[in-house]
Formats: structure tokens, sequence, C-alpha cells
């Protein structure tokens, strides 16, 4: 009994760890079968003139009525200009630029989705928010070989939602239309 | 470790335990119950006192007594055995758990004071008792069984202990053999302390060593040749008892592991005993290992030696009993061995002879290096201690004094990543008070190098390290505890003029400081606390010994000459023979040998050898006091909360600005009236109330630049004796006040500069003697206030910046050309360009050539300048610039093309309304004559490249358009009205001398606003300071008058050297983007300076 209890009081934390590690296993497990997967990924859907896009929703930090933008000179191309934020000033992209698509006018409709980037936020303009959808990051498909670069720029794919084929948007690779990218490469 | 909780916590500790031991009762009573009825307890019972006793067992090992944690932990295996079902509760034990719990409640009721000792004896014997039952031996009656079920669990430890140390021997001696190396030049000197001892009265607490006579010095040269010789027998001895097992060792000697054991032991508690058989008892040390006599004393003791020979066997242990019981376990004859002495000595025949080498230091006693018997015994007798070594002396003296904290800490039962587990709060508490500490802890270690006699100093050492040594060991911070134990001691024994200060002992206290630090930089991170310490630690032995420890291959020159001299340090009244000797021994007289010569200096004092005892450094000394007298009333905020405390005041300023459109309107409307006075009034009140505000808000974050400025010393002090150089480094202005961020910003652009200085600035002590400067160089860090500017200075008096090189550099790199001509401001400024260092060599200090151009870009980040100056042979000084408050601005709002933009008041020297006819064309370029000035003449709109804004600006909000351009139209026609022409608007904008004049399409009035930031993904555009945001929501650029203004100047394609790699990066970051940009939108004009980010 003496050496029982040696033992014991000299594995309290090899004891521990093997726990952990079976909770970890088992954990992983159960991913893998795929329980928790199939739930899918909250997507938001949007609308740039004619064309129709999803963002995962996780990035999204709020959803904004278009304010006064102000002018920033000498911006990327693709920045809109910035606006503020109870306070924080932020830049806003315009993607409709991006895709050359038609210039429009502001509509009641007419969005700025914030998206927000560790301790930054920055916007994105946007014509109408459509709906909601549910994606399994599985259905997302590569981007067609028929796109132009300005598109792959910006999508990181494809997906089907019903009978529309829409662009999903990468977060990535908005950030790198913004300036702050652009200085970091280049320095 | 009781002393050291707070009265809090221990009040709670001790409520806690009251409530525990009340239920212990309760459940006592239900046992008593059901054992009535029945033979046996239900379970649940029995697992509700298992749990029990386990939490009382860890509150009692919070609050520090030992005795009952072991105890209880016996009492608490039982339980488990019953609960295992291995074993049944009975009558008899009821019967024990009822006179432990009443012992208990006795003990804890008694808190804080320490219970009376025949409860503990009886408590322990409850344990002991259930210990035996465990074994199944019959229970005693009354006697004081073997207290020896005693210490499961240190026994356990001691189990464990005896295996690291076997472990670590190997390394142990290989790190002896080196340290033995490496004292070798020490011996002399070391071996006069030991004579020293011989001489004096030996274990003198009280006041220094008697002083040193002049036999010391033949003495020490025989010694010398004596230590020689046995060295190298010893030495190889040594590797041969280290290879081996305690069996082959020689018998009467023990080896290195034996040695660390027994000192380890001899610093603690526990007695030390050992235990002889008569000869033949055991044939090997196998055999007397697993002897009943010592498998019993295993259990209670730590076995540190094991001998068996034909003249019998010993056994050499330490225990924390009486020999008494000792000897009931052992079932033999136990004799206590001192720990002042040569433990065996009291031993019978033959094992008198054996030998530990042990250190006669103990912690309380001055540094007495080796016993005096050794040496005695090896001249006398030859043939019991056939070879006694005496070399291992001086170095076996250090070698005591190596505690190996680590092996145990850091190794066995894997907890050495174990993060502690605390109360996150408290534990957050205690970080955010620690960094306090530590730098007042490193204040008060300069200052008592600057003057070793300051007892305030010494005095606020002392406390601190033992406030945080308290608070560490309750959050079980280990090594940290350690750490400042060592260093407590080391104080206490400064305090009470048992050691002096001295400069090994000052770097020993600070590399123990910086690994206190580590630790605590580790735990923030959530990293475990427990790091290697053993060197620091061996340091601040030897230090306190009067020697130098180097650890292992790193053996600066310098110091090592440092440690000959520190050893005759203790001897404050040096006779000149020591000083002599020593010197002899140091050929080169290197910079900080210059110790040598302040043995004659006032007592006690030995200046350090960098920053001296300036009465500037003691006017620093006097203004961190008198900050921390200030800091009397002070309150700990959370600097997110401050921040946005500072932020919302800025919003509130933008409030206050909507208020008084308002109320303008208001009274254009209708004047006079009620409501308007009203208005008028409330709006009044409100600013001034916010102005108010507004600068005690900004003065909130304003921390004075001292706080920063006084670590430089300990830099400035490390870094020349890296160099051998000697600098002093002076702090002017320490009370001026700057932001906090600012503040640490900039730390680091200031260390590059000292650094600079440092390397580069300041000449070796010889080269400053003979250019006629004096010996030590000095470093001026001075802070002051310049209008809205804090203007920061790095002053050095060395040899100054050499344009020639810097020139020949620059164009050898292809900065500039063989044929420009640079004014000497021009070419200082040429180092702040990327990889340019005319160093010749690299040092790791600086020199590579990335340092500047960083310092630069730093300084640029925190919207400052900085400027080199230089006098050739006299010195060079950095001047930094940096605005005074950020945040809130009074600027003067303007508009074009419909958007609004800001500049700061600061820079706008006027405003201009003028006929178009005066302007004056040169080429592509427009000029003014102003008074008896020109200034060119700059559209925003050219500057801006806004000619595109049209296309590139879809969502220009309709409403603001239309506004603006009604008002622009407005104004016009009143112009117009006048004088039939429209008019001219421009801004004289300014920076310094220069000056540039601004068109504008219209002035919107002046403005307070709130500088922002664009946002970190905007990144930083050029000819924008920053961001505003108005009254009405929108933001408003503004401008950064400077690089309008650089911008301006330079639009003209001037081949100027300072923008020659200017406009190169500008065309490749142009190329760049152009080649990016897949959008096919218009890149910019050649004729604009184009995007330079």
């Amino acid at each position: 009994m003496f050496r029982n209890v040696t033992l014991s009081l000299q594995t309290p934390e090899s004891a521990w760890s093997a726990m952990e590690s079976t909770l970890a296993n088992g954990a992983r497990d159960l991913m893998e079968t795929g329980a928790i997967a199939d739930a899918g990924i909250q997507h938001i859907g949007l609308r740039l003139a004619h064309e129709e896009f999803l963002l995962a929703v996780v990035h999204v930090r709020e959803i904004i009525m278009l304010p006064t933008v102000t002018y920033v000179p000498r911006a990327p191309a693709a920045v809109e200009g910035i606006l503020a934020l109870r306070g924080e000033i932020m830049p806003v992209l315009n993607l409709r630029r991006l895709w050359r698509l038609e210039r429009g006018q502001p509509t009641s409709h007419t969005r700025v989705i914030i998206l927000q980037h560790e301790d930054a936020g920055f916007g994105i303009i946007v014509d109408e928010i459509t709906d909601f959808v549910s994606l399994e990051s599985s259905l997302i498909e590569a981007v067609p070989a028929s796109y132009f670069a300005r598109e792959f720029a910006v999508l990181e794919g494809v997906a089907k939602v019903g009978e529309k084929v829409r662009g999903v948007l990468g977060f990535e690779r908005l950030l790198t239309l913004l300036p702050s990218s652009a200085d970091e490469e280049a320095s | 470790m009781l002393g050291e909780m707070s009265d809090e916590m221990l009040a709670e500790l001790r409520g806690e335990a009251i409530d525990l031991v009340e239920n212990l009762a309760s459940l006592c009573a239900g046992l008593h119950v059901t054992l009535q009825h029945q033979a046996d307890v239900a379970s649940e019972s029995v697992g509700e006192l298992f749990r029990l006793l386990h939490t009382l067992k860890g509150l009692s090992q919070m609050g520090g007594l030992t005795r009952l944690v072991s105890a209880l932990h016996q009492v608490e295996d039982f339980v488990a055995a019953v609960r295992d079902g291995l074993q049944s509760f009975g009558r008899d034990d009821l019967d024990l758990l009822n006179d432990l719990q009443d012992a208990l409640e006795k003990i804890f009721h008694a808190l804080p004071t320490s219970a009376e000792s025949s409860l503990m004896v009886v408590v322990e014997r409850v344990g002991a008792c259930y210990f035996a039952r465990a074994k199944g031996e019959r229970l005693p009656d009354e006697e004081p069984l073997p207290d020896a079920g005693q210490l499961l669990s240190e026994s356990q430890s001691a189990g464990q202990n005896e295996v690291q140390t076997a472990d670590l021997s190997g390394t142990q001696t290989e790190l002896e053999s080196e340290l033995q190396a490496d004292l070798q030049p020490e011996r002399p000197s070391d071996s006069s302390p030991n004579l020293t001892s011989q001489m004096a009265s030996p274990v003198a607490a009280d006041g220094p060593r008697a002083t040193v006579s002049s036999d010391v010095e033949s003495f020490s040269a025989e010694v010398q040749e004596a230590s020689e010789r046995m060295e190298a027998e010893a030495a190889s001895r040594r590797e041969a008892s280290a290879a081996a097992q305690a069996e082959e060792a020689d018998a009467f000697e023990a080896t290195a592991e034996e040695r660390e054991a027994v000192e380890k032991f001899r610093l603690r508690d526990e007695t030390l005993f050992a235990s002889v058989f008569s000869p033949g008892t055991h044939s090997n040390t196998t055999a007397l290992w697993e002897s009943e006599s010592v498998e019993n004393l295993r259990r209670v003791a730590d076995i540190l030696c094991l001998r068996v020979c034909e003249a019998g066997s010993l056994v050499v242990f330490a225990a924390e009993l009486d020999a008494a019981l000792l000897e009931s376990i052992a079932g033999q004859p136990v004799i206590e061995l001192p720990k002042d002495a040569e433990p065996c000595g009291a031993l019978p025949e033959p094992w008198c002879a054996f030998y530990f080498g042990v250190s006669l230091e103990t912690e309380g006693a001055p540094a007495v290096p080796a016993p005096e018997v050794p040496l005695v015994e090896i001249s006398s007798s030859a043939e019991a201690v056939p070879v006694a070594p005496l070399a291992p002396q001086p170095k076996a003296h250090v070698a005591m004094a190596f505690e190996d904290f680590d092996g145990p800490n850091l190794g066995g039962s894997g907890n050495k990543d174990a993060i502690p587990d605390l109360d996150p709060e408290m534990l957050q508490d205690f970080l955010s008070n620690v960094d306090e500490l530590l730098e007042s802890l490193a204040q008060s270690m300069l200052a008592l190098e600057a003057d070793a006699g300051d007892k305030n100093a010494i005095d606020l050492i002392f406390r601190s390290a033992h406030t945080i040594k308290g608070t560490s060991g309750m959050f079980g911070l280990r090594a940290i505890e350690r750490l400042c134990h060592v260093m407590e001691n080391l104080f206490d024994r400064i305090r009470k003029g048992d050691v002096v200060v001295s400069t090994p002992l000052i770097d020993a206290l600070f590399q123990g400081l910086d690994s206190v630090k580590a630790m605590f930089e580790s735990l923030k991170e959530g990293k475990t606390a427990e790091l290697p310490i053993n060197e620091p630690l061996a340091k601040l032995k030897a230090a306190e010994a009067g020697v130098a420890f180097e650890a292992p291959g790193v053996v600066a020159q310098g110091t090592v000459m440092a440690a000959s001299q520190a050893a005759p340090a203790p001897l404050p009244t040096l006779a000149t023979p020591p000083v002599k000797m020593s010197a002899s021994q140091v050929p080169t007289a290197a910079a900080p040998v210059p110790t040598a010569s302040p043995a004659a200096a006032p007592p006690a004092s030995l200046s350090a050898t960098s920053v001296s005892a300036a009465p500037k450094s003691k006017d620093d000394k006097a203004t961190p006091p008198a900050a921390k007298a200030e800091g009397v009333g002070t309150i700990r905020v959370d600097l997110k909360r401050l921040d946005s405390l500072v932020n919302l005041v800025g919003e509130l300023v933008i409030d206050r600005s909507r208020f008084a459109r308002i109320e303008e309107e208001l009274r254009a409307h209708d004047p006079g009236s009620e409501l308007c006075n009203l208005m008028s009034e409330s709006v009044l009140l409100f600013s001034r109330h916010m102005n108010e505000v507004q600068s005690i808000i900004m003065k909130v974050r304003m921390v004075p630049v001292g706080n920063a400025f006084y670590k430089f010393t300990r830099v400035v002090r490390d870094l020349s004796k890296q160099v051998d150089k000697e600098i002093d480094l002076v702090i002017e202005g320490g009370e001026t006040e700057l932001d906090k961020t600012l503040v640490e910003e900039i730390g680091d652009p200031l260390v590059h500069l000292i650094r600079n200085s440092v390397d580069h600035g300041v000449e070796a002590p010889d080269a400053r003697e003979a250019a006629g400067k004096p010996r030590k160089g000095t470093i001026r860090l001075k802070a002051a206030q310049d209008g809205n500017m804090i203007v920061i200075t790095v002053r050095d008096d060395g040899k100054g910046l050499q344009t020639e090189r810097i020139r020949n550099k620059a164009i050898a790199v292809g900065l500039i050309k063989e044929t420009d001509q640079l004014s000497d401001k021009e070419i200082f400024n040429l180092i702040f360009e990327a990889g340019f260092s005319t160093a010749d060599q690299v040092t790791n200090i600086s020199g590579r050539g990335v340092g500047m151009d960083v310092v630069k870009k730093n300084i640029v980040k925190l919207k400052g300048v900085i400027e080199l100056d230089s006098q050739l042979g006299k010195g060079t000084c950095t001047t930094i610039k940096l605005p005074l408050t950020l945040a809130i601005i009074p600027s003067l709002m303007i508009g074009v093309k419909g958007e609004s933009y800001a500049i700061p008041l600061v820079n706008v020297i006027e405003t201009i309304r003028l006929d178009p006819a005066e302007v004056q064309h040169v080429g592509a370029s427009a000029f003014v004559k102003l008074r008896e000035q020109v200034i060119p003449l700059m559209p925003l709109t050219d500057a801006f490249e806004m000619q595109d804004m049209d296309d590139r600006f879809w969502y220009r909000s309709g409403e603001n358009v239309e506004g603006v351009t009604s008002r622009a139209t407005l104004r016009a026609n009143q112009t117009r009205g006048r004088g039939n022409r429209s008019r001219m608007i421009f801004v004289v904008v300014g920076v310094g001398e220069k000056r540039v004049g601004v068109v504008v399409d219209e002035l919107l009035g002046q403005q307070e606003i709130v500088i922002k930031s664009l946002g970190r993904l905007m990144g930083r555009q050029r000819g924008v300071a920053g961001g505003c945001v108005l009254g009405n929501g929108r933001v408003a650029l503004v401008l950064d008058a400077g690089e309008m203004i650089e911008d301006a100047t330079f639009r003209k394609p001037l081949p100027s050297p300072g923008f020659a790699h200017a406009s190169l990066a500008t065309a490749n970051v142009t190329a760049a983007a152009a080649s990016k940009s897949s959008t096919g939108v218009s890149s910019p004009t050649a004729g604009g300076l184009g995007r330079v980010s």
C-alpha cells in the first residue's frame, strides 16, 4: 500500500495530461466524423449591381447605412474613401469599381458592411443585403478559369446557391486591397 | 511562510480551516453513531472524510504548517485505503480521528500564533498510528511511535532528491572541474581569506574581519604551491570518483554528489546524523542499502552517503527527528553530526577521517571559507587520510556555495512546465505591483552602487526583496522566491555590515534581478515562472563570499581581475600588502581595475566603474524618491479605461462645437429671444467646463519622461563596461511630461542613440586623456518643452561625426555623387538612410547600419523630427522634437471641391484673398509676392491630384455637395458683387521658415478638432496627418503642413541629393503599384510626385 501511494503521488501530472490527451483525441474524433461540421458556415449574401456574392459572417462586425464618405486622395483604386463609425475612422472599399461594374447611384438599399481585422475595421459598400446563407465549406468550388484577374483578387471560390452561382468573397483577399498591405509589401 | 502571508489571507485561511474542522467534528459524531450499530462505515462518509482531510492538508500547506501537512497526509492515505477497501475503519481509528480533530481545532484557533508543540505531537502521533495501521502493525498505546511514519511526503521527496542528486552529479562535476580551471588565477587571493579566518577569530558574526597581517603574503605563496600540487591530484581523483558509484569511491572521501547533498542539508533545518556499523555487517554498499536499518531510515530520512569498508559501514543521513527516535527506527546507535564543522569529525574511528570538505559558511555567519581543520590534518596524519585534498578547498569553497536549485525545481516530477494554479485576479494585482517593485529595486541598487553606504537604498532593497519573496512564495513561484530569499539574506547581511558592497556583488545582484524580471515576464505571458536560476544563485553566493563566480566558459578578463580584487574587498581597511599582492597579479590595468585604488577611499565604499557618484546622479536619486512621495495619493487605473475616457472627451469636444453651431444658427434666426439667451448661456457654461475637462484629461495621460530615462543609467553602465569605457549618463529635465504612449515609444530610439554614443561617440579613456579630455565621458540626456513641442537631446562629448567619412561612405553606397555639394547638416542626415554605417567594426552593440533609419522612422511615426549635429573632436548631439499633445488641435477648416479639410492652426500663418491677376507664373509654377516674401502657390487639388476625383469618388454625399456649392456660390456671389472678379483664396501654411500658399475653394472657419489616425488599415498617406470627425459625423482629412511644403518645394525636379533616392523610391513604388493594380484606373499624372507611401 505504501508503494501504491508513492506511485500515485509521483504522477499527478502525468495522470492529468493523459486525461487531457484523451479528451483532445475524443474531440478530434468527434470532428472527424463530421458530427459538428455538417452544420455549415453562415454567409451573408450581398449584391453589387447585378452580381451576387457571399461573405462569411464571422468577419462581419456590423452593417450600417451609407454614411458620408470622405475622399482620400491618392488612395488605392479599390478604396472609396474613409468614414467615421462612432469616432473610429476606417477605410471603405468600392468593389463595384473593382469589378468594373457600371457606376450606380446609392439607393435606399445601399449598405456598408463593416468588417473587423484584429483591431482595425474597414467597410465595403454594397448595393443590397440579400439574404443569409448557410454554406458548407465543401460546397465552395474554385474560381472558374473564365473569370478575370480582378475577380480572382477578391474571390476565394464560387458556390451554387439554388440556381445562381455566387462568388464567395475572401476576407484575406479583401485586406490586400487596402493601403496598409501595399505599405507592407513595398517596404 | 506563515509570517509572509498577508493578514487578511491568514484570517481567511483560519476561518476556512475552522469550518472544516467543525465539519470533521460532526462527521466524527456521525461515524460514532454508525459504528455503534455496525462494524463498518458508509462509503460516502469515508469519501467525505477523505475530502475534508485533503482540503485541510491543502490549507495547512498554504499556511506553511509542514508538520501538519505530513501528518494529515498519513491520515489521508489511510482513509484512502479504507475507501479502496484495503483497510477497515474501526472504533480505534475513530478514537484517533477524534484526537486529531480536537488537536486540529485548537491549532487552527490559535492561528496566527504557533500551536503548542504538544498539540503537534498529538497530530503527529495520530499520523504515525495511521501509518502503522496502514502497514498492518499493531497499534501501540501511548508512547510516541516512530513519528516515524513521519514525513511521508518528505521521505518521498527525499527519495526523489536522492535520485536527482545522483543524476546531476555528472553535470555538476563537469561544472566543478571547469570552475576549477577558471578559478586558477584566483587562488592566491582565495587563500588569503582562508588564512584570514585562521588568524582571526572564527565565526565573528558581527563586524568585518580583522586586519590581515603581512604573514598572509608569505603564507599564501606557500599555500599556492601546495594547492597547485594537490590540485592536479585532486582533479584526477575527482573525475574518478564522479564516474564511479559510491562503492568504488574512496572510502574516506565523499564524492562530489555526496558533498553536494550534505551541503544542501546543512543549510536546511534537518539535522545531520550518522550511524556506524561494526565491521563485517555488510559486504558492500548494496547490502548496506538494503539492510533493514537503512531501509527503515530511508522512510524517514534522506540518505546522503553510504560506505562499506573493512573498518565497518557508515551511513550518513539527514532528518528532522531527534536521535533517540532515529535510533529506534534504525535499530542501532545514531550519532548527530555537527553542521558547523567537518561532519564526521565527531564519529568514532575510523570514520572521523571521512572527509566532506564542507565549507563552514552558514547563512548567518560571514563568509568564512574552508575550515582550517583539514589543513592541519593534511600536514599531520597521513594514514587515515591517504590523500586529503587541500586543493579542492578554494575550488570546493565555491563548489560548496553551488546550490543546485534547478535540479529539483525544474527536473523531476515533470512539473517544470506547470503554471501555478492561481487566482487570476490576485495574480494580476500582484503582477501590476511587481513592476514598480522591481523598478525601485533597480534604482536603489544603482544608488547603492554609487554610494555603498546608502542606508536608505539598502533598506529599500531589503524590504522590496522581502516583499517580492513573500508574495511569490505564496503563489508558489519557487524559483523567484528562492532567488529573492538569497538576495534578501544578502542584503540583511549588508545591512548589518557583514558584507561590503562591491562591484561583483552589485553585478550578481543585477543578474539576480534580471532573472526575477525574466521570470515575471514569462509569467505575464502565461508561461511558467520557473526558470533556471543556478547561475545567479551561485553568483550571489560567490559574491557574498567575496569571490567572483564565473560560469564556465564565460571569463571576461575584466571581471576576473575585479574578482581578484574583490577578494580583499571584504576587508575595508586594507593594509597595502594584499592590495599589492593582487595588483601584482594584474599585469594590465583594464578599465574596471581602478577599483583597487579606492581601497584607500572612504570606508566601506567601492565606487562603481561606470555610473559614478557624481552630484548629478545624487540629484537623480533625489528625484525618483520625490516622485514616489507624490505617488502616495495615487490610484492604479487600467490603461484601456483611460484610453476610452480620452476618446470620449474627444467626442465631447466635437459635441461642444455642434452646440456652438446650433447656438449660432439660433442667434442668426431669432436674436434676442429668451430661448436664444438660455441657449447661449448654456453653451458658454458647457464650453468652459469642457475646456477644463479637456486640459485635465490631456494631462492625465502625461507622465514624466524621467521614468523612462532613469532606466538608461543601467544601460549605460552595462554597455560602457562591455566596451571598457568610462561613461557617465547625466539626465536633465526628467520631470518634463509626455503622453504615456509617447514615453514608451521613445524608449527604443533613445536606447539606440545612447548605444551609438557609447559605442562610437565616446572614446576610450586613454584616447580621451591623450586628447586632453577627462577620462570619463559624459552623455547628456535632456528633455525640455519648447512651445507645443517636447525637445529631447542626446549629447555626448565624444569624438564627433566625421563628415568626410560619411560623405565617402555615401558615395560608395551610391547615395550621393562625387560632385554633389552638401552642407554639413545634410551630410549628417545621410546617416538616417537605410544601410548606412561608417563603423569599421560591427560590434554587437551597433554598427550594422540598421539602426538610425529605424530610429528616424519611429520618430516620424510619432509625428516628430530628428536631427543630428556634431563637431569633430567635441561631440555629437541628436535632437528629437515631438509634438506635445496629439489629440485636440485648433484648426482652420477649408473646403476644396466640396470636401472639407483641416489645417492645424499651428501651421497657419494667414489667409489671403487675392485677385488672380496678381499671381505670377514661372513655368508651371505659380507664385505670389506677399509683403517681402515670395510664396509658391499650390492648389490643393494639384497636391492631392484630385482631378480624377470624380472618377474615383462615386459615393459622394449628395446633400453635402449641394450644401457646399450653395455656400461657395454664395460667397462667390458676394465677392463678385464687390469687384466683379472672383477672388482666389489661399492659406499661407508654414513650417519653420518655409512657406507655401495652399489654394482652396473656401474657408470654413476655425474649429477644434481631434486628430485621429486614419485607421491601421489605411496606412500613411502623404500630406495627410490624420483625420478628424466633424460635428456632422463626417470625416475631414487633416493636412500635414510639413509634408505638403516638402512636396510643394520639390515638385520642380531639382537634382537635390537628399531626395535623389526619394524620387527613386517614388518611381519604384509607382511602378510596383502600377503592376499590382489590375483595374486600369488612370494612374497618377506624371507631373505630380506620385504616391509615396
